[in-house]
């Protein structure tokens, strides 16, 4: 045998011995993942993979951004869209829901008196443009039964008279103008006077020919008297905020505050059973 | 055309601006900021112009405001050229006393039409809150104002006859 046939058998044995312990390895370790080794290999591993794993989710973002920003945009673009729209959508809602309370109270009004008859609810378009006046434009005239100096309310309370007429819309004198006059009466103690406005803008009214020694407290309730023929009687107006001596000596003079909130009138129900 | 926008406006919208009871008067702003750079004439004018339309919008006492505007803007037109213009500072003290002189001027008409307000009242309530607000709101439109009305004269000196 030479030489070179003996290295040829050295490798070959070499070879079948690893290939030996090979397999031997692999069926040894077929079963269990859990074994010293294999946990060490994890163990030494594990930074380095999990560093590279979040090397790739960074990275597919990062595609995920470049290949898909348009699509981004324009989705962002529609969401915002969307946003607007809804917020607009939940403020006409609110919008609604507010005049669907408002309408609710004049109809209880309505069936809480029947006595006061038919009325037609109205919504104020406009008003006096300057600061001395008081009068509303509303939404109702003579094609809805509305004539002049029908009664005007609220469920809180009094608004005024309407002063003029046409076909579809009307303008109501508010009780606030200087020029509206209503006969008033204390609730309580049954005290007539003249309840007049002072200005458009300023939200208090005065009652007027009291005598000075008439029981008037602050806090009263002060309703229409009915007289004079333009206002039914009972319909609340306001109460009392201040009593205060007049100039002359022999009346007093009354300040009312009215129920109604006539600086934010929306809706109001024309009384068509009044003003005759 | 402006002055029934601004009339719409003050009818509907400034309602909710309303402080101590009382609105901005735009039309007396107008009339003053165009008296204030126009002088008498146009004042006059545009005070008794604006006011007629606001006459006519309300349909009672008609002449009242055409009267009251008409009278501020004459007033405040013969201060033409007397007054620095470039800049709001003399137009909004002007513009508070020709407010002064508008209520005054309404309340003497109310008085003569039959409206009783109480006199101490109406300065306390009305004249006074309203000096002040439309005063503040001079120092706001005076300036741009002044801006279109030199744009307008550029615009103008410009177009060939």
């Amino acid at each position: 045998m030479g030489p070179a046939r003996s290295s040829y058998l050295q490798r070959l044995v070499l070879a079948l011995t690893i290939l030996g312990l090979a397999l031997y390895v692999m069926r040894a370790t077929a079963a269990s993942l859990g074994n010293p080794v294999t946990a060490l290999a994890h163990e030494l591993l594990g930074p380095v993979k999990g560093g590279i794993t979040e090397v790739g989710r960074f990275v597919s973002q990062k595609t995920y951004f470049l290949l898909s920003w348009r699509s981004l945009v324009r989705e962002n673009e529609e969401l915002r869209a969307e946003v607007g729209r809804l917020r607009a959508e939940v403020a006409e809602l609110t919008e609604y829901r507010l005049e669907n309370e408002r309408l609710k109270r004049l109809l209880q009004y309505r069936d809480a008196a029947p006595g006061r008859g038919p009325l037609v609810v109205a919504r104020v378009i406009a008003r006096d443009p300057g600061n001395w006046f008081g009068t509303v434009t509303i939404d109702r005239g003579s094609a809805d039964a509305v004539r002049r100096n029908m009664t005007v309310v609220t469920p809180d309370g009094l608004v005024g008279r309407v002063v003029a007429v046409r076909a579809h819309t009307s303008d109501v004198l508010l009780i606030t103008d200087p020029r509206s006059s209503v006969g008033g009466l204390i609730q309580e103690t049954r005290i007539p006077g003249v309840v007049e406005g002072l200005a458009g803008g300023f939200g208090l009214l005065r009652m007027l020919y009291i005598a000075k020694d008439a029981p008037v407290e602050v806090g009263q309730t002060v309703i229409t008297s009915g007289l004079g023929g333009l206002f039914p009687k009972g319909i609340p107006v306001g109460t009392v905020a201040e009593v205060r001596p007049e100039g002359s000596g022999l009346f007093q003079v009354v300040v009312v505050r009215p129920f109604a909130q006539l600086n934010r009138l929306e809706e109001v129900a024309v009384l068509l059973g009044t003003g005759q | 055309m402006v002055v029934g926008a601004v009339l719409l406006l003050e009818a509907t919208g400034l309602n909710f601006l309303r402080v101590a009871n009382v609105k901005p008067d735009l039309l007396l702003i107008l009339t003053v900021c165009h008296a204030y750079l126009r002088g008498p004439r146009q004042g006059a004018a545009l005070g008794l112009l604006s006011g007629l339309a606001q006459d006519l919008y309300t349909g009672y006492y008609l002449g009242l405001n055409a009267v009251a505007k008409g009278a501020v803007g004459l007033a405040v037109g013969a201060l033409e050229g007397k007054l620095y213009r470039e800049g709001p500072h003399l137009a909004v003290p002007v513009a508070a006393l020709a407010t002064l002189f508008h209520e005054l001027i309404f309340f003497l008409g109310l008085r003569y039409l039959g409206v009783a307000v109480p006199f101490g009242f109406a300065f306390v309530h009305i004249v006074v809150p309203a000096c002040v607000y439309n005063a503040a709101l001079t120092t706001l439109g005076y300036n741009p104002y002044h801006r279109l009305l030199q744009q307008l004269d550029r615009r103008r000196s410009v177009v060939p006859r």
